[in-house]
């Protein structure tokens, strides 16, 4: 029960539940979620390409070949990603950035996966769209990508664009809607 | 307040707005922790508790915004939009994370394109900080002029107005002040520009309150000032806010005593005030329904 309760999200007593439905469940049901948890992270990995989650050598959406490669939607998580996705609004292909500049928990632009995103851009990328939150960190971190883009000569002619603010300023892309994630995307503006 | 002794203080309050359901507020304080809960919810600060019941206090020591830095002043004006205007607790805390995090940047000396990254959102949310002080001392201004004058007495004439920092009011604006004060940043290791830099201008006959009024003048401004506050939040808010009135026998005279009271009472809120005297408090003026709890040796009665 502890140990569940370290799980996000999960309180005292959700703990308990869980733990009393584990405690009944068949023993089938139970040896394969124990099997899967403990190899999930053996088995699922960043992929090599982009940052998603995966279990081969790139993921699914790097793969799919009818995926438009000359759009990279930058983002801060796994899960903002996935939220971008549900959209069904954007054809192209992600960069994950795992984190955001952000100082004041010491993270700089160090920590951050540019270089690999700078090489990425490289060839026939025509468009970059930053989908960091909408948040003082997630603002910074877009500002600070556009001018890297910008200023390395690879990448000067690459459009860099920032998805529209229909997102509430200090709001969780995460937890937006769909619709209004999705407007965001299509009003996407150039970062000047 | 933790009684001697003990471990912990609790105050619990039931607070009901008009016809609304009630709400159960409830805050435990031990030693270096406060816990806040607002309907047995846990909330991170008293801002959760602004949007339901809107309060004006008065205590002693609120000569400090006469006498006092910009600080107390720009407080005052913080604490009224906290509680009116309801994108501005967003807008505050993140030109504050904004300030924090570019400020941490200059001092660790980090590259130019780090702490020019957060300019933008610097810029954005010090604008909505400047133009809601604005517009609430524009609001204020006139109400402070109007009760100087009837506490006063006399001839004398008061004003405030705001003075921010940055008069910008557009964020590319900001973010030109801003560039221009790069350097001068760097070398201070601080962000010079912006709303963190604001002050409430107050003037007794056109001149600084601070320097030129005397005591009995800086008394009557900073009552005027309150009475201002009460009068703009109750317009903002469309509702009577609770006064909390810490014992204000001591700071004021007689007269500006009986001011304070009547403006109370004329207004028919809900007042909580307390007093070491209860001579001080004439509950006769201030209507009819008043409790007096009294405090003795760590235990109430009525
Ligand atoms: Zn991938």
């Amino acid at each position: 029960m502890r140990l569940l309760g370290r799980l996000p999200g999960v309180g005292e007593r959700t703990a308990q539940r869980l733990a009393f439905f584990l405690l009944r469940a068949p023993r089938d049901y139970v040896t394969a979620l124990g099997g899967s948890i403990s190899e999930l992270q053996e088995r699922v990995h960043p992929c090599a390409r982009c940052g998603n989650y995966t279990e081969e050598e790139a993921c699914a959406i790097c793969t799919d070949e009818r995926r438009d490669a000359g759009v990279v939607c930058v983002v801060g998580t796994v899960q903002d990603l996935m939220a971008i996705e549900r959209t069904g609004r954007f054809p192209g292909r992600y960069h994950v950035l795992g984190a955001l500049l952000a100082p004041l928990d010491g993270v700089g632009p160090e920590d951050l996966p540019i270089p690999a995103l700078l090489e990425r851009i490289g060839d026939g990328v025509r468009e970059v769209v930053v989908a960091t939150p909408p948040t003082v960190e997630g603002e910074a971190t877009a500002l600070y990508l556009a001018q890297a883009l910008k200023g390395s000569n690879r990448t000067a002619c690459v459009r860099v664009t920032r998805i529209a603010s229909g997102v509430q300023y200090g709001g969780d892309l995460e937890y937006a809607d769909q619709v209004t994630l999705g407007r965001a995307l299509d009003g996407r503006r150039e970062i000047e | 307040m933790i009684r001697s002794g003990g471990d912990r203080a609790t105050i619990d309050a039931r607070i009901r707005v008009a016809e609304e359901p009630a709400h159960e507020v409830s805050i435990q304080l031990r030693p270096g922790v406060r816990s806040l809960r607002l309907d047995e919810k846990r909330v991170p600060g008293p801002e959760a508790y602004f949007g339901i019941v809107q309060m004006v206090l008065f205590h002693p020591g609120e000569l400090e915004l006469v006498q006092g830095g910009p600080s107390a002043r720009r407080t005052l004006l913080d604490r009224v939009l906290y509680q009116t205007e309801p994108g501005y607790p967003t807008a505050f805390r993140d030109h504050q994370r904004a300030l924090k995090s570019r400020n941490r940047l200059l001092q660790d000396e980090a590259s130019a394109a780090s702490i020019r990254s957060f300019d933008r959102p610097l810029a954005e949310t010090a604008v909505r900080v400047v133009a809601a002080r604005g517009r609430l001392l524009h609001q204020m201004a006139p109400f402070v002029a109007a009760a100087f004058a009837e506490i006063a007495g006399g001839s004398s004439t008061a004003a405030i107005a705001y003075r921010p920092q940055c008069e910008a009011s557009s964020a590319d604006e900001v973010l030109e002040a801003l560039a221009r004060s790069f350097e001068r940043d760097r070398a201070r290791g601080a962000t010079c520009v912006g709303p963190q830099g604001d002050d409430v201008e107050i003037r007794i006959d056109d001149h600084p309150a601070r320097s030129y009024g005397s005591q009995g003048q800086q008394r009557a401004l900073v009552l005027a000032v309150k009475c201002a506050e009460l009068a703009v939040v109750q317009a903002r808010a469309g509702q009577l806010p609770v006064l909390l009135i810490d014992d204000v026998s001591s700071e004021l005279d007689e007269t500006r005593r009986r001011h304070l009271y009547r403006t109370i009472g004329g207004g028919g809120g809900q007042v909580v005030m307390t007093t070491t005297d209860a001579r001080f408090v004439p509950l006769e003026t201030l209507g009819t329904g008043g409790t007096v709890t009294r405090v003795s040796q760590g235990k109430l009665s009525r």
